[in-house]
C-alpha cells in the first residue's frame, strides 16, 4: 500500500499543479500559448533527461550536463563554422565524446562517475565563458528550429526511442540488472563495463540533441549555454519519483512526470505574479516534499 | 524434566497475507538443547526471530522465566539474557574489533560521553583470548578478519556476559570445520552451564548429534516433537517434508559413468595468493567434485573457470571450437553455467522479478533484431520456473520474497533457459532443505544423462561422494588427490587429502 501511494505520488503531484494553476491564474495557465512556452521551455531538460535516465539506471550520477552541453556547443561551433546541419551533428559527436570521458574515468579509473561529470562542469563552463569573450557564436538559421512543433517532434521523438531501448533492448533492461547488483550481472555473462559505457553514449546523444535545442532558443552560444541543466535535470528526475539508486524500479516516465512538474511549478508561480527570487524558494520546499514521500527508502532500513 | 525458562505459547506470525508460523507453542528448559528443524519456509527463523526480539507475534504469548515477555527489540532481548546468533554477517565494518564487541555497551568503559578506549580494548583482548582467538588484535578493524573469524568474534561476544537463552540460527553453514567444532564446544560448555539452547541447522546430522529434543515445523505449523531415538535423519528428512522419499537422495550407482569426449580442458592454472598449477580435463555428461577446506582455492578455481577471475598463468579451453575463455562474456556465450556460492550477493538480483531473473542470460534467444517482447519473457520465465516448480504466485513476484531454496531454483532455471551444456556449481545446496536438494540432485542426474557436464565445489564431504564421478581434492591452493566414484570411497579417504 505505501508502496502504491510512492508510486503515484509523482503524477499525483503534476496533476494537482496542473488543475491549481488552471483554476488560480485567471485561465492564463491553460491558454495555448503558455502550453506551447512550458513545452518549449521544458524540452531541453526533458531531451537530456531521456538519456540521463539510463546513466541513474546503473546507479551513477551525471553532473557533466552543463559543462558537456557548453563544452559541445562551443567545440561544434567552432568546428562547424556556424553551419547549422553541421553544428547539429557535430554537437551531437562533441556530446558523445564528453559522455565517453566520463565512462572512461569512471570505468578505467574506477571512480565514480560523476567525479568524471564535475570535471567537465568546470571545464566546459571555462571554455565557454572564454570562447564567448573572445567572439561572438552566433546561428542566426537556428530560428528556424525555434518552433513549437519542431520541439514537440523532436521530445516525442527522443523520448519514443528512449522508452524502446530502455524497455525492450538488452541495452535498457541491463542497466537496470546492473543497477540491482553489478556482480551478479557479470556473473551472468554481461560485460557490465561495456554496457555502462553505452549508457553514458546515449547520454552523450540526448545531450548533444539538447545543445542544437538550446541553440535555437539563443541562436548564440554564449558563456550560458546549457547553465544549471544538471541541476535542473537531477531535480525533475527526483521530482518524477525516479530510484535514486537504480535498478528494476528505474522508469523512463520519471523523466516526463519530473520535467513537466518542475518547469509547471515554475511557469505557474510566475503567472501568479510571484518574485522569481521567491519562486527558487518555493521549488526547494516542492522538493523536499514530494522526493520524501516518494523515494524508496528501503535502501537505508536497518533491517529489511 | 529441567526448569522451563521460556515458554512461547499459541504463536502466530503473518506478514500480509503469508501465515508464517501458525499456532506453535515452543518451550525452552534449562541444560537442554532444542532442534528446529524444517524445509525453507516453514517458520523456524520466524519462531526464533520473535523470541530474540527482532519482530513481535501478530499473537501469542511469551513467558521469560515466569513473568510475561515481550521484547521490543533484539538489544532488549539481549540486556534479558536472549542472545541470538544468526548466518549473517552481524558486525560493522569500519569499526574497531573491540568497538564491535561493546557496540551498546560503551558506557560502562567510561563516562560524559566519553569511552576509555584502553579499557574497552584490554577487556576485548581478556573474551578473545578466552574462546580461543589470541590471534585477534582487538584495535584492528574488524574487515582485516575473514568471515569465519568475525562470525567467531560475534559469538565471543554474545557470550561475554553468560546468557540465559542462546539461540543459533544456522550459524555453522558459513563456517568451515574448524569454526564449526569450536561452535559445537560453545554448545557443550553453555549445556553444562543450564542454559537453554535452540538450534536451527538444515544439517539433520549436525541436529542428531547436537540435541536432546527435536522441533519438527512444515508450513509454519507444528509437526511433531521427537526425542531419543526417533531423532535421526531418515524420521526427520520425511516428517518434514510430509512424505517417504523415492528411491535414494544422492546417485543411486556406484559407476563412474561419463563420455570419452573432452569438453572442457585447465591447463596449469594460477592465480596468485589462491591457487597453484591446477590442471584437469572435464568429459561429457561427467560430475567432476572439488573438495576441501574453504579457504583452499577451489571456490576461486571455479570463478576462474568461468571467466570471472583473471588468471595469473594457464588456460582454460573448450574442444569444441577450441574457445579460449577469458571473460564471463564468452563463458555464457558457449553454453556455461555459473552458480555462485553466495547466492544473496553473486547471483540473484533481489528487488527484480523472477521473470528479469530467469531471462538475464538468455535474451538473445528471444530478441529480434533488438526487440525483445515482454511476452516472449513471460513465456521463457513461466517455462522454466515450471521445470524448476519454484513456488510462487507468478513471475512478476520479486525475487527478495523467495524462500533461500526458492531463490536458487530461480537461479537453476536461469541458466536452463540458456541451454546450458556445462554447469559450474559451487555449493549449489548450501542453506538449502532436503527437498530442494534432492531435487537438485535429481537434475544433476538428468544433466548426466543429456550429456551435460557438472564441474562442483561442496563443502559436504557426503554430497561430493554421493554426486560426483571424480573427486579433485585441494589443499593450501594446491590439488593434492584425485579419487575415482566408488562405493567404498570414504569421507576419511578424503579428509587426509585436504588437512
Amino acid at each position: 500500500m505505501r508502496d502504491k501511494i510512492r508510486k503515484i505520488i509523482p503524477v499525483a503531484g503534476l496533476l494537482i499543479l496542473i488543475v491549481l494553476f488552471s483554476l488560480t491564474t485567471d485561465g492564463k495557465f491553460f491558454t495555448w500559448r503558455n502550453l506551447q512556452n512550458i513545452v518549449m521551455q521544458a524540452s531541453i531538460a526533458l531531451v537530456a533527461a531521456v538519456g540521463t535516465v539510463f546513466v541513474m539506471a546503473h546507479n551513477n550520477l551525471d553532473f557533466s550536463l552543463g559543462g558537456a552541453c557548453a563544452l559541445s556547443s562551443v567545440l561544434a561551433y567552432l568546428c562547424s563554422g556556424g553551419n547549422l546541419w553541421l553544428f547539429i551533428i557535430l554537437a551531437i559527436v562533441f556530446g558523445v565524446c564528453c559522455g565517453l570521458f566520463s565512462a572512461v574515468v569512471h570505468i578505467y579509473g574506477r571512480v565514480p562517475a560523476f567525479m568524471g561529470g564535475l570535471c567537465l562542469m568546470f571545464a566546459g563552463r571555462g571554455v565557454a565563458q572564454t570562447a564567448s569573450a573572445s567572439r561572438n557564436m552566433m546561428v542566426t538559421k537556428a530560428v528556424a528550429l525555434n518552433n513549437f512543433w519542431v520541439f514537440l517532434a523532436v521530445v516525442a521523438v527522443v523520448f519514443g526511442v528512449g522508452y524502446f531501448i530502455f524497455n525492450f533492448t538488452k541495452v535498457g533492461k541491463f542497466q537496470k540488472l546492473i543497477g540491482t547488483n553489478p556482480k551478479a550481472t557479470e556473473l551472468s555473462g554481461v560485460s557490465v563495463d561495456k554496457y555502462k559505457a553505452i549508457a553514458f553514449v546515449i547520454s552523450g546523444v540526448t545531450l548533444g540533441i539538447a545543445s542544437t535545442l538550446a541553440l535555437s532558443r539563443s541562436l548564440a552560444v554564449t558563456g550560458n549555454t546549457g547553465l544549471n541543466l544538471e541541476t535542473d535535470v537531477l531535480l525533475a528526475l527526483s521530482l518524477g519519483g525516479i530510484a535514486m539508486a537504480g535498478g528494476s524500479a528505474t522508469r523512463i516516465r520519471s523523466a516526463i512526470i519530473g520535467v513537466l512538474t518542475y518547469y509547471i511549478l515554475n511557469n505557474g508561480m510566475l503567472l501568479w505574479g510571484m518574485n522569481p527570487d521567491y519562486v527558487d524558494i518555493v521549488k526547494a520546499v516542492f522538493f523536499l516534499a514530494t522526493v520524501s514521500i516518494s523515494i524508496d527508502r528501503s535502501e537505508y532500513d536497518l533491517i529489511a | 524434566m529441567a526448569e522451563t525458562i521460556l515458554k512461547a505459547e499459541h504463536m502466530f506470525k503473518e506478514f500480509g497475507a503469508t501465515k508464517a508460523v501458525t499456532d506453535v507453542t515452543i518451550e525452552l528448559r534449562q541444560g537442554t538443547v532444542l532442534g528446529l528443524v524444517g524445509e525453507n519456509g516453514s517458520g523456524k527463523s520466524t519462531l526464533s526471530s520473535m523470541i530474540a526480539g527482532v519482530y513481535p507475534p501478530t499473537k501469542g504469548q511469551m513467558t521469560y522465566m515466569g513473568a510475561a515477555y515481550k521484547p521490543g527489540s533484539v538489544l532488549e532481548a539481549r540486556k534479558a539474557g536472549i542472545q541470538y546468533l544468526t548466518q549473517e554477517q552481524g558486525t560493522i565494518d569500519g569499526m574497531t574489533v573491540a568497538e564491535n564487541m561493546f557496540l551498546g555497551e560503551e558506557d560502562s568503559f567510561g563516562k560524559g560521553g566519553m569511552v576509555n578506549m584502553r579499557r574497552l580494548i584490554a577487556r576485548a583482548k581478556e573474551i578473545l583470548n578466552e574462546n580461543g582467538l589470541a590471534h585477534v588484535d582487538p584495535s584492528q578493524p574488524i574487515e582485516k578478519y575473514s568471515f569465519e573469524d568475525r562470525k567467531m568474534i560475534e559469538t565471543a561476544r554474545s557470550l561475554s556476559k553468560q546468557p540465559d537463552i542462546l539461540i543459533i540460527d544456522e550459524t555453522t553453514t558459513a563456517l568451515s570445520k574448524k569454526g564449526v567444532e569450536r561452535i559445537y564446544e560453545i554448545i557443550a560448555e553453555q549445556k553444562a552451564k543450564g542454559t537453554a539452547i535452540l538450534i536451527i541447522s538444515h544439517d539433520l546430522s549436525e541436529v542428531q548429534h547436537l540435541c536432546d529434543e527435536v522441533m519438527i515445523l512444515r508450513d509454519g505449523v507444528f509437526i511433531d516433537l521427537l526425542h531419543g531415538d526417533d531423532i535421526n535423519p531418515d524420521n526427520m528428512r520425511q516428517k518434514m517434508i510430509g512424505r517417504e522419499f523415492e528411491g535414494s537422495y544422492y546417485r543411486a550407482d556406484f559407476e563412474c559413468t561419463h563420455g570419452d569426449e573432452v569438453v572442457l580442458s585447465a591447463k596449469h592454472l594460477t592465480v596468485d595468493g589462491a591457487f597453484r598449477d591446477i590442471s584437469f580435463d572435464l568429459h561429457k555428461g561427467e560430475i567432476l567434485g572439488f573438495g576441501g577446506l574453504s579457504d583452499c582455492g577451489m571456490h576461486e578455481v571455479l570463478k576462474t573457470v568461468f571467466g570471472a577471475i583473471k588468471p595469473t598463468h594457464g588456460s582454460v579451453t573448450l574442444t569444441e571450437g577450441g574457445i579460449k575463455i577469458h571473460n564471463t562474456t564468452t563463458s555464457v556465450k558457449h553454453k556455461i553455467a555459473y552458480i555462485p556460492k553466495d547466492r544473496d550477493k553473486e547471483s540473484l538480483f533481489q528487488p527484480t522479478s523472477i521473470k528479469d531473473n530467469i531471462v538475464a542470460s538468455s535474451l538473445d534467444k528471444i530478441r529480434k533484431w533488438i526487440y525483445i517482447s515482454p511476452r516472449a519473457e513471460r513465456k521463457m520465465a513461466n517455462e522454466q520456473a515450471k521445470i524448476m516448480e519454484v513456488k510462487m504466485q507468478s513471475v512478476m513476484q520479486m525475487a527478495k520474497d523467495l524462500s533461500g531454496g526458492n531463490k536458487q531454483k530461480v537461479v537453476i532455471a536461469k541458466w536452463l533457459a540458456n541451454d546450458s551444456r556445462i554447469f559450474i556449481m559451487d555449493c549449489p545446496t548450501r542453506g538449502i532443505d532436503v527437498g530442494v536438494k534432492a531435487k537438485i540432485y535429481r537434475l544433476m542426474e538428468d544433466f548426466k544423462k543429456q550429456g551435460i557436464s557438472v564441474l562442483m565445489v561442496s563443502e559436504e564431504m557426503m554430497e561430493l561422494i554421493g554426486m560426483a564421478d571424480r573427486i579433485i581434492t585441494m589443499k593450501d591452493g594446491r590439488q593434492t588427490g584425485e579419487f575415482m566414484r566408488s562405493e567404498s570411497l570414504s569421507e576419511a579417504d578424503i579428509i587426509q587429502k585436504i588437512i
